[in-house]
């Protein structure tokens, strides 16, 4: 399956340009939501969660807690890294 | 289906946190979360060659706002939502959660900034009472005036 590489896009548009002086790709992190904009060779610690398959924005966001589960944590008011502790009964 | 929604804002100064806008839902018990869409900043006023940073991040609570503005539906003949908006000056900043940016970026005053989310990617909120996001000055190089507007779905 092919992954999208591009999940925003910001612009910076000049009133004497007659195109944008800058278009750059953002993508989106996968435990905060956050988008970024990957500078590869800028030196800022990136990373890839292989457990939900996409992009983190930084050390901040290594600890795996998926998006859908970050903000009901911030609606229950729980510890935002809470992750459920899922036991197998059989 | 969303409804789609703006609220914007025609000037607020920069500085040192500066919120222009914060969107925040008003509803006692929300059932839907906020989504972010597009954003878009652009300088008013006499332009010069100055600089500013802006950070967009969810905020927990509201401040004590310049102004409100209850967001438009896009659909005129859509129904009301269950977001609000403060607009800047705030004389209390809205509440941040830290370290957890949703965009930041840099603009010259001259300039206008626009982002848009593809499909499925957009900036979310949480469905809580007072939750939402806020668009803010972080640094500039001198106080500039910019107008800002934000598209969102719930």
């Amino acid at each position: 399956m092919l992954r999208k590489t591009e999940h925003g896009r910001a612009t910076w548009m000049d009133p004497g340009a007659d195109r944008p002086l800058l278009e750059i790709k953002t993508v989106m992190c996968c435990h905060c939501g956050g988008h970024f904009q990957p500078e590869p060779g800028s030196g800022k610690i990136r990373g890839f969660c292989f457990t939900c398959m996409g992009p983190i924005c930084g050390p901040g966001c290594q600890e795996c807690v998926p998006l859908e589960q970050y903000l009901s944590n911030l609606e229950a008011g729980r510890d935002p890294s809470f992750r459920p502790i899922i036991v197998p009964t059989s | 289906m969303s409804e789609k929604f703006s609220t914007e804002v025609a000037s607020v100064a920069t500085g040192t946190d500066k919120t222009a806008i914060n969107l925040f839902h008003s509803a006692a018990t929300p059932t839907n979360r906020g989504q972010i869409k597009e954003v878009f900043v652009g300088g008013v006023g006499t332009p010069g060659d100055n600089s500013a940073t802006f950070y967009l991040g969810r905020t927990t609570a509201v401040g004590t706002e310049g102004s409100g503005l209850v967001p438009n539906n896009i659909d005129p003949a859509g129904p009301a939502g269950d977001f609000d908006s403060g607009l800047g000056v705030f004389s209390g900043e809205p509440t941040y959660t830290a370290a957890k940016q949703l965009l930041r970026f840099g603009l010259n005053h001259r300039g206008t900034w626009r982002w848009v989310a593809d499909q499925g990617y957009e900036l979310r909120m949480t469905a809580t009472q007072n939750n939402g996001a806020g668009l803010k000055s972080t640094s500039s190089s001198s106080t500039q005036a910019y107008s800002s507007c934000i598209l969102f779905e719930e």
